[in-house]
């Protein structure tokens, strides 16, 4: 084993891989939030294996029935993986650091290796919205020498970025439709003081249908 | 007696951004003359059918929209269009926004296919359905994300006491009354639907087989 404490994360999570069920290693190595996650990923390819036993043995696989009885019987592991992975996203988003945001990019790549993205739970897709506009953001950030804003940063949980996915959201539908009260967008676009990318990249998750006129009318406002 | 100058819009509700935005929509929608808009939203049900029962039961409305907190209605013009549906005939019983012509034997409604409009077809501006030229589909099962209601038919909290099937038993139960459920036909959306990427199946099976028992085993 090299120098551990050089180790980042990936290169830890790869370990990890080697040998999912040494509990004693992973403790050493990895912080108790982390190990949670880890441990809940474990639990949930078990419990996948011996629901799958199950199905074969009852001859569902393949039927109808396979689908349903699987998102129930994972339904608890599925609840427990999710509020491990928030709490160490809420741990890292508080950092309101790139390089923790290159760790919440780690975690979510995990468990889309895993396929294991709890798509019944809003805070996911919301999730894998903010990677995309912190890639652009930093992008933006490297192409202009730093003088951009990595305007992300700013949500420091998972509350207040699912908020914000929401009510970026919200606020786009009601420019496309005409819905009042329009104020309210201004406010909360320049309070949060959101890029450029960022809204660009909400309204593509918005279902705008007009992304041109919403685009141009919050220009005029926010950024003339 | 129902008070068919009001329109009650009934939602469940869990989360207050959601539930505020949605009723930001249906005050901006267009009233018809005389027409009353009553809105109640439901916390802490039980059950969506326990939850809708609650809401039925507390309003004299003869229209009844029973609707989902993530649901935004974007047909300005829903209200004029829904009653314009029902006043053309007193069999529809239940108006929805998505549906399935036919619910397979196996209660499965979207392994079928499905009719209404989740998509964009033509620019919105100037959009007007009119009853007569696009007119509706009748269908056997509707997506309870929206359902509009000018009968109050109870819904079988009974047997659906969790956030499945609720929508196919109204439908059915219905169609034992004799009353149809429809689709308008609808050139551009007429909402959006913030529904997860998948949804929630977590008691589906549960209720799938009690749906079955009640309603295909006859």
């Amino acid at each position: 084993m090299s120098d551990i404490d050089q180790w980042n994360l990936n290169d830890k999570i790869q370990y990890w891989k080697k040998d999912p069920g040494d509990k004693d290693s992973m403790r050493v190595l990895f912080s108790s939030e982390e190990y949670d996650i880890l441990d809940a990923v474990y639990q949930f390819e078990i419990f996948d294996r011996a629901v799958t036993e199950r199905l074969e043995k009852a001859k569902l696989t393949g039927s109808i029935s396979e689908t349903f009885i699987r998102v129930e019987e994972e339904a608890e592991i599925s609840v427990l993986l999710k509020e491990r992975f928030m709490r160490q996203m809420d741990i890292l988003l508080e950092k309101g650091t790139a390089e923790a945001w290159i760790e919440i990019m780690i975690w979510y790549s995990l468990l889309e290796e895993e396929k294991l993205i709890v798509e019944d739970f809003w805070e996911f897709p919301a999730l894998r919205t903010m990677i995309d506009i912190f890639m652009k953001e930093l992008n933006v950030f490297l192409e202009k020498g730093g003088a951009s804003r990595i305007s992300i940063l700013s949500l420091h949980n998972m509350q207040e970025l699912t908020d914000a996915y929401f009510k970026v959201i919200f606020l786009c539908r009601r420019i496309e439709y005409g819905v009042e009260p329009v104020d309210e967008i201004i406010e909360y676009i320049e309070k949060k003081q959101f890029s450029d990318t960022f809204i660009r990249a909400i309204i593509q998750t918005a279902q705008i249908f007009n992304e041109e006129k919403v685009i141009s009318i919050i220009e005029e406002w926010c950024w003339k | 007696m129902a008070d068919g100058n009001k329109i009650c819009f009934i939602i469940c509700a869990n989360n207050s951004l959601f539930y505020d935005e949605c009723v930001r929509y249906i005050r901006w929608l267009e009233v018809p003359e005389g027409m009353e808009i009553e809105l109640m939203e439901i916390r802490g049900a039980a059950s969506m059918a326990a939850g809708y029962n609650e809401g039925m039961r507390s309003s004299n409305a003869k229209y009844k929209v029973y609707m989902h907190q993530d649901v935004f209605i974007i047909n300005k013009y829903f209200i004029h269009d829904m009653i314009s549906i029902f006043q053309s005939s007193e069999k529809i019983g239940v108006i929805g926004l998505i549906g399935s012509v036919k619910v397979p034997e196996n209660g499965v409604m979207w392994s079928e296919s499905r009719v209404g409009n989740w998509s964009k077809m033509i620019p919105w501006e100037g959009y007007r359905y009119d009853k007569d030229e696009d007119g509706w589909w009748e269908v056997e099962g509707l997506d309870g994300l929206l359902l509009a209601t000018q009968y109050d038919i109870p819904w079988r909290e009974d047997l659906f006491d969790g956030w499945d099937f609720y929508d196919l038993s109204c439908c059915f139960e219905m169609k034992r009354r004799g009353f149809q459920a429809v689709v308008p036909v609808q050139r551009h959306i007429w909402f959006i639907h913030d529904d997860k990427a998948a949804m929630s199946l977590w008691n589906y099976n549960k209720y799938r087989n009690r749906f079955i028992s009640e309603y295909m085993n006859q």
